[in-house]
C-alpha cells in the first residue's frame, strides 16, 4: 500500500451535522487521522438522537434497531474513515483530556456559534498555547464577525440569504431551495480547502492559523457569474437557461418523469442539434448565433420539447451524443448507482456499514492522487465507538482510568449512565 | 490585503472552462502567484472579470517546439499546473511536459473523467448536473428538474481540484515528489450528494423532488423570508415572540408531526403578523431568539447587506470603466481578516515578457 497524502496529519473534529463532518471526511479519505469528538449526552444531531427520531426519517427500511444513533444514513454518509470518541467538554476532566489530545494534534475543527469554543475554555489562544502552530478551523453559519455572527443558520436559510434561492426556479415561478441542504456540502468543501491551505502555510513558515468558513459567504462565492454586470439587475429565474449557452435546457421525454438535458456549446453543436430535431422553428439560418437564438429561446425550447416528448430519454441521449451534442437523461440516484462511468472507474465502491447494515455503494475519494491515492478504510464511526482505543493509544490511559471516566459519563458510547 | 497563506507558491492555470478558472481563482485568492496560460488563438476566458482578477496572463503556443521549451521553463519554476483542455493534442502536450518535472503537481480537471466510457462524451455544467443526480432532486414534483443556478457543478469540480492539489502538495512536503491528480466534476458532484447516495441503499429507493420546494418561504411586507418551523422549540418560540395563539380545535394541525403537511394552515396563521413586518425585521427578531430564519436576497441586495459590508465580503474590480463592479470574495479566510483586495484584471498575454524574460526566454517569445 502506498502512503496516503495526509497520513501525517491529526485532526480533532468537533463539527456536527453535514457541513463540517463532510469536509473532514474529505480529509480523512485522503489519509488524515480524524478523531470525531462528540458529547456523551448530546450526539451529533445527524445521528437522529438516542431514541429513534420521528422528525428525521434517516433509518434503514428494517428499522432504527437497538442503536438508532449509529444507523442514520445521514451521519453514516459523512463520517467514514474517522475515529469516534466522546468527551464531556463541560467538565474539567473532559476539557483537560481534550487539551491533552490537542497537544498532539495538527488541526482542530468546529462549527459552533462564535462564542462557544472560548466559553468551553478551548478557544484559539488556548489551543495555540498548548500546541504552538496548531490550525483551528471555525465554521459558523455567518462567520466570526459582523452583525449576524451569533445568528443561527442552516442550509434552508442560507439558500435565500446567499441569493441562491432567488436564482433557483422556473421562469415566472417562485424561488426555490435545493432538494438537499446543499450549502452545507459547499461549506464542507471550503472547510477542507481552508485546512489544506493552512497546512501548506505551516509547512512553509511553521506558523499555524485560525481559519474561518462562513457558510453564507461560501455559498455566495458559487454565484460570482451573476455579478458580472455593472447594474446588478434583479435577475429573474430562468429555469436551466445559461448566461452564455442557447439552448440549454431540460426537456420532457416519453414515460413517467423522464427528462433529457441538452446543451449547445457552439455553432457546430447547434447545426447538429438542428439536423437531429429537424423542426421548422429551428431551420432559420439567422439562428446561427447565440444572440439570435436568445431572442427566440422560447420558440426553440418549445420545438425541442415537442421533439423529445415522444422519444425515450436514453434514445435522445444516445442519438445526440453520437452527433457530438451534449445530452444526458436526467438520472435518479438509483440510475447514478448504475452509471457506467462511475462504476468502470471504480469511483463508486461498496463500503461496509455499521450495525449489521449491508455494505452499500458510496462515492469514492473526491480527488484521485494517482501516485498516493486516498482510501476508504473504515465504515462510519459509531457514537463514541473508539473512546477507549483513542485515549489508550494517544494519551496512554489505563483501564481503571477509562472505567472511571465512563462511569462519570465523560466518555463512552451511547446514552450516558442514568 | 488578501490572504497570503500560499505566498511563494507558483501555479500555472491552463484551461478554457470555469473549472480551471475557478481553481486558479481559489489559488490566487489564497495568496499564490497564478499565471493564466493561453494559446495564441484563444480569446479571453469566459467570465474573466469574475475569475481572473489578480492573475497574470501569458500566451505561449506550446504545440510547437519553441513554445514547448518556454512551457518547460515555466513549469520548472511552478509548484502546480491546473489544466482542463479537452482537445487531445493540447492535453497530451501538457501532460507530457508535466511529467518531465517530478516535483510538479499536475491537476487535470475534466467534466466526466479522463478515461472510461463517458470520457469522450460532450458535456457542460448542465450535463454534469444531470448525470450526478442533482437535477432529479431539484425542482418541484411533476415539474421540470433543475440544476443549481450558474456553473456550480464546474465550481464543485474546481473545489475538488483545489483540495486534490493542496493534498498533493502536503504529500510533496513529506516525500519530495509531485504527481498527477485527476478530478472529474461528475465525481465531485456525486461526492457532494453522498447523503442522497446512501439514502438510496438504506431506504431502498430514490429521493424524489418534493411537492413544494419553496421550502419554508413566507411572504412578508417587502419580500419573502425562510422560517424553519420544523423543530418544536423553534415553533413554540415563534408563537411566543409574536403572541400568536392557536385555537384548541385546530391544535392537531400544528403538532411537530403534522406541521410539514399543513403548510397552508401555517401560512394562514403567520400571515397577519408577517404582512406588517419587513424581511429584515422578521430575520432579526427570529434570529435573536435563535430561530433559524433567512431573508430572500438577490445578487443586487448582497453587496449592500450590512453584515457582508462589515466583513469585507466583496471585492472591487480595479480600473473598471463606469460604475464600480463588485464580486463575491472567497469562501474561506483567515479568521477576522478581510479576505480580499482591489485587484486588476489581466490583459491577455500582457505578462508574457515579464514572466518569461527571467527564465532566459528573451527572443523566443513571438
Amino acid at each position: 500500500m502506498s502512503r496516503m497524502p495526509l497520513e501525517h496529519v491529526r485532526i480533532l473534529d468537533l463539527t456536527q451535522a453535514w457541513a463540517g463532518s463532510y469536509g473532514l471526511q474529505l480529509l480523512a479519505d485522503l489519509g488524515a487521522e480524524v478523531i470525531k469528538v462528540e458529547s456523551r449526552s448530546r450526539p451529533d444531531p445527524w445521528r437522529g438522537g438516542f431514541v429513534a427520531s420521528r422528525g428525521l426519517p434517516c433509518y434503514p427500511t428494517d428499522g432504527p434497531g437497538e442503536r438508532p444513533y449509529n444507523r442514520s444514513y445521514l451521519a453514516n454518509s459523512v463520517n467514514r474513515n474517522k475515529f469516534g470518541i466522546t468527551l464531556d467538554l463541560n467538565t474539567a476532566e473532559g476539557r483537560t483530556l481534550f487539551l491533552d489530545l490537542a497537544k498532539t494534534a495538527d488541526v482542530v475543527t468546529e462549527n459552533f456559534t462564535p462564542r462557544v469554543l472560548s466559553n468551553l475554555g478551548i478557544g484559539y489562544d488556548v489551543l495555540n498555547a498548548v500546541r504552538p502552530g496548531i490550525i483551528l478551523l471555525s465554521m459558523p453559519a455567518f462567520g466570526l464577525s459582523g452583525p449576524y455572527k451569533d445568528f443561527p443558520g442552516i442550509g434552508g436559510t442560507i439558500e435565500p440569504m446567499s441569493a441562491n434561492a432567488s436564482l433557483l426556479g422556473e421562469a415566472g415561478g417562485r424561488p426555490q431551495v435545493s432538494g438537499v441542504m446543499y450549502p452545507d456540502a459547499v461549506a464542507g468543501l471550503n472547510g477542507a480547502a481552508a485546512v489544506l491551505t493552512a497546512l501548506h502555510a505551516r509547512a512553509t513558515t511553521g506558523n499555524g492559523a485560525h481559519m474561518e468558513v462562513s457558510q453564507h459567504e461560501s455559498m455566495i462565492a458559487m454565484l460570482g457569474e451573476f455579478f458580472a454586470s455593472d447594474t446588478l439587475p434583479e435577475l429573474a429565474r430562468v429555469g436551466n437557461r445559461d448566461l452564455h449557452l442557447v439552448p440549454n435546457g431540460i426537456y420532457p421525454c416519453a414515460g413517467d418523469d423522464e427528462w433529457v438535458a441538452i446543451s449547445v456549446r457552439d455553432e457546430s453543436d447547434w447545426a447538429n442539434l438542428r439536423d437531429a430535431v429537424d423542426a421548422p422553428a429551428l431551420r432559420d439560418q439567422a439562428l446561427c448565433s447565440v444572440e439570435a437564438r436568445r431572442a427566440r429561446e422560447d420558440a426553440i425550447d418549445t420545438a425541442i420539447a415537442a421533439w423529445t416528448a415522444s422519444r425515450p430519454a436514453p434514445a435522445v441521449e444516445e442519438l445526440l451524443c453520437a452527433k457530438g451534442v451534449p445530452a444526458a437523461r436526467i438520472r435518479s440516484m438509483p440510475d447514478v448507482l448504475a452509471c457506467p462511468q462511475l462504476n468502470a472507474s471504480g469511483y463508486l465502491q461498496s463500503v461496509p456499514q455499521p450495525e449489521g447494515i449491508p455494505p452499500a455503494p458510496m462515492p469514492g475519494i473526491i480527488a484521485n492522487l494517482t501516485a498516493t491515492p486516498g482510501r476508504i478504510r473504515m465504515p462510519a464511526t459509531g457514537h463514541g465507538e473508539h473512546s477507549h482505543d483513542v485515549l489508550r493509544r494517544i494519551l496512554g490511559l489505563g483501564e481503571s482510568e477509562l472505567a472511571a471516566l465512563e462511569a462519570k459519563g465523560i466518555i463512552g458510547a451511547g446514552p450516558p449512565p442514568a | 490585503m488578501g490572504i497570503s497563506l500560499l505566498a511563494g507558491l507558483v501555479a500555472i492555470e491552463a484551461g478554457t472552462t470555469v473549472k480551471s478558472g475557478f481553481c486558479g481563482k481559489l489559488l490566487v485568492d489564497a495568496g499564490a502567484e497564478v499565471v493564466r496560460l493561453s494559446l495564441p488563438d484563444t480569446g479571453d476566458a469566459p467570465l474573466s472579470e469574475w475569475l481572473d482578477r489578480g492573475k497574470a496572463s501569458v500566451v505561449i503556443d506550446w504545440r510547437i517546439p519553441e513554445g514547448e521549451v518556454l512551457l518547460s521553463r515555466l513549469l520548472a519554476r511552478a509548484d502546480v499546473l491546473v489544466s482542463d483542455f479537452e482537445g487531445p493534442a493540447e492535453a497530451a502536450a501538457l501532460r507530457d511536459a508535466a511529467t518531465r518535472h517530478p516535483r510538479l503537481v499536475h491537476t487535470v480537471l475534466t467534466d466526466l473523467g479522463s478515461s472510461g466510457p463517458f470520457a469522450e462524451r460532450p458535456a457542460t455544467d448542465l450535463i454534469v448536473s444531470a448525470l450526478s443526480g442533482m437535477c432529479y432532486i431539484n425542482g418541484q414534483a411533476g415539474r421540470q428538474p433543475l440544476r443549481e443556478p450558474g456553473n456550480q457543478a464546474a465550481i464543485v469540480g474546481a473545489l475538488a481540484g483545489y483540495i486534490g492539489s493542496l493534498a498533493a502538495l502536503a504529500n510533496r512536503d513529506q516525500t519530495g515528489h509531485g504527481q498527477a491528480v485527476e478530478v472529474s466534476a461528475l465525481e465531485a458532484m456525486v461526492n457532494v450528494l453522498s447523503p442522497s447516495v446512501l439514502q438510496c441503499s438504506y431506504q431502498d429507493g430514490a429521493p424524489h423532488r418534493h411537492p413544494s420546494t419553496d421550502g419554508f418561504l413566507f411572504d412578508c411586507a417587502d419580500g419573502q423570508v425562510s422560517i424553519i418551523i420544523s423543530a418544536q422549540r423553534s415553533w413554540e418560540t415563534i408563537l411566543d415572540v409574536w403572541g400568536i395563539t392557536i385555537d384548541p380545535a385546530e391544535a392537531e394541525k400544528f403538532t411537530e408531526a403534522n406541521r410539514r403537511t399543513n403548510m397552508p394552515a401555517i401560512r394562514a396563521l403567520l400571515a397577519p403578523v408577517l404582512a406588517n413586518k419587513t424581511r429584515r425585521e422578521v430575520f432579526e427578531e427570529l434570529c435573536m431568539v435563535h430561530v433559524p430564519c433567512g431573508m430572500l436576497m438577490t445578487p443586487a441586495d448582497l453587496p449592500h447587506d450590512p453584515h457582508l459590508m462589515q466583513r469585507g465580503s466583496f471585492d472591487t474590480l480595479a480600473g473598471a470603466p463606469g460604475a464600480k463592479r463588485v464580486f463575491p470574495g472567497p469562501g474561506f479566510r483567515v479568521a477576522n481578516q478581510p479576505p480580499t483586495a482591489e485587484r486588476k484584471l489581466p490583459v491577455l498575454g500582457a505578462d508574457t515578457a515579464r514572466i518569461l524574460a527571467p527564465l532566459g526566454a528573451e527572443g523566443g517569445l513571438e
